[in-house]
């Protein structure tokens, strides 16, 4: 009697790190340009957001291979830096959420603009400043934390560098 | 694109399932929490680079000390 072999799953494709290198500093000028409402303006701020929500979700998506690797249950050996980062990106990305929510609840343009009455209150306005201002904080450490990583693999965006 | 959402399918998901747990938590504080509607809307105020400046400089400042105490902990 034959057996059949097991299916193999087949392994997500990893993002090269020219893309990663790339969907990042997308991801930072898009944040810088995010929190200056007060230059850019209201409705740029407010309709740029849709656009950084699919960036966002990428950095975290194309970087899932290090989340899964950090957040394995049985690996306690971790370093010190790598257990603040851990900690430290789930702060962030609870902050992330929280500002772009909130913003959306306290909305002055893409909801009217369609039609949608946000029903904003002090509360939502009162979290979504705080949010902002302490996710830039934030932002600026996390940068900070992998500057390694940046220093390291800026110079692979032209495309005459072999990507590792 | 769409054989790439189908390849990270689960991460997203996860992440979306999260963002709904922290917005969850933070519904139920709104509950809670005292608040009335919102004033004038701060959308008609002109233009100015201050905001620019005030992103730079908070993110310069945090990185700049994380990188100081990053180097003096690689040095010890």
């Amino acid at each position: 009697m034959t057996t059949a072999a097991p299916a193999l799953r087949p392994r997500p494709k990893k993002a090269s790190i020219r893309t990663r290198v790339w969907l990042d500093i997308a991801l930072f000028v898009g944040y810088v340009l995010l929190s200056a409402p007060q230059s850019t303006g209201i409705a740029f701020h407010e309709y740029f957001t849709v656009v950084f929500i699919p960036i966002f979700i990428s950095h975290i998506v194309l970087d899932w291979a290090w989340v899964k690797r950090v957040f394995r249950k049985s690996d306690n050996k971790r370093s010190g830096e790598v257990r603040f980062n851990r900690a430290f990106d789930i702060v962030l990305f609870v902050g992330m959420v929280v500002v772009i929510y909130s913003g959306f609840l306290v909305s002055e343009s893409i909801l009217p603009d369609f039609g949608i009455d946000p029903g904003a209150t002090t509360f939502w306005s009162n979290v979504h400043d705080a949010s902002g201002n302490l996710l830039i904080l934030l932002v600026g450490i996390h940068i900070a934390m992998h500057m390694p990583w940046i220093k390291r693999n800026l110079g692979r965006i032209r495309p005459n560098r072999s990507a590792i | 694109m769409n054989a790439w959402l189908g390849r990270n399918a689960s991460p997203i998901a996860i992440v979306l399932l999260a963002s709904a747990v922290v917005i969850g938590a933070w519904e139920v504080l709104d509950a809670f929490a005292t608040s009335e509607p919102l004033g004038t809307p701060e959308g008609d105020a002109p233009l100015n680079p201050g905001g620019l400046i005030k992103v730079t400089l908070f993110l310069l400042v945090p990185s700049l000390i994380t990188l100081a105490i990053r180097r003096r902990q690689r040095s010890h």
